[in-house]
C-alpha cells in the first residue's frame, strides 16, 4: 500500500490547513475592495420655478415678464450666469459656508427676496476624493420671504446644475 | 447579491467540511470503548473557553499608517452552540488634498454560533453565526475648500460620543493547531447599520468595527490566534456513526 494509509490519516488535517490559507488569501483580497467614486461631491443645487398667483390655466410666468432677473445672492453680486430662461425658472447653488442663502429678484421695478434655509453636513469620502458637503432639509421661512407665496415641493437639493428638478415654487401676483 | 455570495461560500465550505467530519467519524471509531453516555445536562456543560486576538488588525496597525486597532475574541461552547464575544478598538486617519480626517472608538459584538462539525472528537469548529454589535466613537475633520461662487471655507468639524449599531452574519473556522493553540478565521457580512449622526456636526465616514458607511452592507474578515483553556475532556458532540 505504500504511503496510502498515512495520506488517508493526514488528508483531513491538510485540507483544514488549506482552508486556513484560503481564508488568508480571501482576507487579502477583501482588503483591496473598491474605493468610492469621486463624482458629485456637493449636492447644493436647487431648482426654482416662478409662478403667477391666482392664474387660472397656466400659472407659469409668460414671456412678457422677462424683466424678472436674479439680482443678488447673499447681498453680493450675482456670482454666476442666471441663464436665458430665468423667467420661468432658475437653478442656483446654495452657500456651503453657511446654513442659509439669501436670494433677491427684481421684476417691473419691484424687488423680491427669499431666505433658503437648509441643513449642511460635511462628510469625508476617501483619501483620493477628500470631503463632500451634504445638503438637506430645505425650507423657506414665510417671515423671511417677500414673495406672495412660497411652496417647497422637494427638500433635498441635487448634485448638478444640469437638472430639471424643481424644489421651490415662488409665486408673485 | 451580497447575501447570495455569502451563502454560496458558506455552503461550498460546508460540503467540504461534511466530508471531513465523516472521515473523522471513521477515524474515531477506535475510541468507542472510552465513550461515556452523557446526560442532557452534561452535554450542555462547557468544555472550555477560547480567548484570542485578530492577527490582521495587528499586522494592519504595523504596516498601514492610516489604521490603528486591536480586537480580542472569546467564545465558550454549550454542546454544538457557542457564545461568542468580541471587543476591539480602532482609529483611522486620512489626509487628502482638501481635508484631514481622524476617528477613534471602541466596539463590541455578542452572538451565537452553531458548530457543524458535530462528530469531531477535537471539537474543531465550522460555524454559522449571528451577532449584534455596537460602537462608540468620535471623529474630527478639517476642511480647506474653495468655491468660485462662495469663496473659501476653512473649518474643523467634530463629533463626539457618537453611537452606532449593526448586525452581522458570520461564517468561519476554528481549528486546533497544537495543544492549546488554535487558529481560525471569520467572514462577516455586516448589515442594518444605524447611526445617530443626523443632527451632528458632520456625517460619519467610518464606524469602528463596521467600516465605511457609504454602503448598506459591508464585508469584514478577521483571522484569529486563540488559546483554549479546557474545563474538562472533550469528546465529539454527537457519537460517531456505527
Amino acid at each position: 500500500l505504500g504511503n496510502l494509509p498515512l495520506v488517508y490519516l493526514y488528508a483531513p488535517k491538510i485540507m483544514i490547513k488549506r482552508l486556513l490559507w484560503m481564508g488568508l488569501i480571501v482576507a487579502i483580497a477583501l482588503s483591496c475592495l473598491e474605493e468610492p467614486d469621486c463624482v458629485n461631491l456637493k449636492n447644493g443645487y436647487i431648482g426654482l420655478s416662478f409662478r403667477r398667483l391666482f392664474a387660472i390655466n397656466d400659472t407659469t410666468l409668460s414671456s412678457k415678464d422677462t424683466t424678472l432677473v436674479l439680482s443678488a445672492i447673499n447681498a453680493n453680486n450675482v456670482p454666476f450666469n442666471a441663464g436665458a430662461n430665468a423667467v420661468k425658472g432658475i437653478r442656483i447653488p446654495l452657500d456651503y459656508t453657511a446654513d442659509s442663502t439669501l436670494i433677491s429678484f427684481e421684476t417691473g421695478g419691484k424687488k423680491y427676496q427669499a431666505v433658503f434655509r437648509y441643513q449642511i453636513q460635511p462628510q469625508f469620502i476617501s483619501g483620493d476624493c477628500g470631503s463632500r458637503f451634504v445638503f438637506g432639509d430645505l425650507n423657506v421661512p414665510k417671515e423671511l420671504s417677500s414673495f406672495d407665496s412660497v411652496n417647497v415641493i422637494n427638500r433635498t437639493p441635487v448634485d448638478t446644475l444640469a437638472t430639471s428638478v424643481v424644489h421651490v415654487h415662488l409665486f408673485i401676483r | 447579491m451580497r447575501f447570495a455570495v455569502f451563502y454560496i461560500i458558506f455552503f461550498a465550505g460546508s460540503s467540504v467540511l461534511n466530508t471531513y467530519a465523516q472521515s473523522q467519524t471513521t477515524n474515531s471509531t477506535n475510541a468507542q470503548d472510552t465513550l461515556q453516555v452523557d446526560t442532557i445536562r452534561n452535554q450542555f456543560l462547557p468544555t472550555g473557553i477560547r480567548i484570542g486576538t485578530d492577527v490582521i488588525s495587528i499586522v494592519k496597525s504595523r504596516i498601514q499608517n492610516t489604521f490603528s486597532g486591536r480586537e480580542f475574541n472569546a467564545d465558550i461552547d454549550f454542546n454544538r452552540y457557542l457564545l461568542a464575544i468580541d471587543y476591539g478598538n480602532w482609529g483611522r486617519s486620512f489626509i487628502s488634498s482638501n481635508s484631514t480626517y481622524t476617528n477613534d472608538g471602541r466596539y463590541w459584538r455578542v452572538g451565537a454560533e452553531a458548530n457543524f462539525l458535530t462528530r469531531d472528537p477535537e471539537r474543531n469548529v465550522f460555524f454559522l453565526g449571528l451577532r449584534y454589535a455596537r460602537s462608540n466613537y468620535s471623529e474630527s475633520m478639517s476642511v480647506i475648500s474653495t468655491d468660485r461662487n462662495y469663496g473659501d471655507l476653512t473649518r474643523t468639524f467634530t463629533s463626539n460620543d457618537m453611537k452606532a449599531r449593526w448586525f452581522e452574519l458570520n461564517a468561519g473556522l476554528k481549528v486546533k493547531i497544537w495543544k492549546i493553540i488554535w487558529m481560525g478565521y471569520t467572514g462577516r457580512l455586516k448589515f442594518g447599520l444605524k447611526k445617530d449622526d443626523a443632527q451632528s456636526d458632520m456625517l460619519t465616514h467610518d464606524v469602528p468595527g463596521y467600516g465605511r458607511t457609504d454602503r448598506e452592507t459591508a464585508w469584514g474578515f478577521t483571522y484569529h490566534l486563540y488559546v483554549r483553556i479546557p474545563f474538562r475532556p472533550t469528546t465529539s458532540i454527537q457519537p460517531p456513526k456505527k
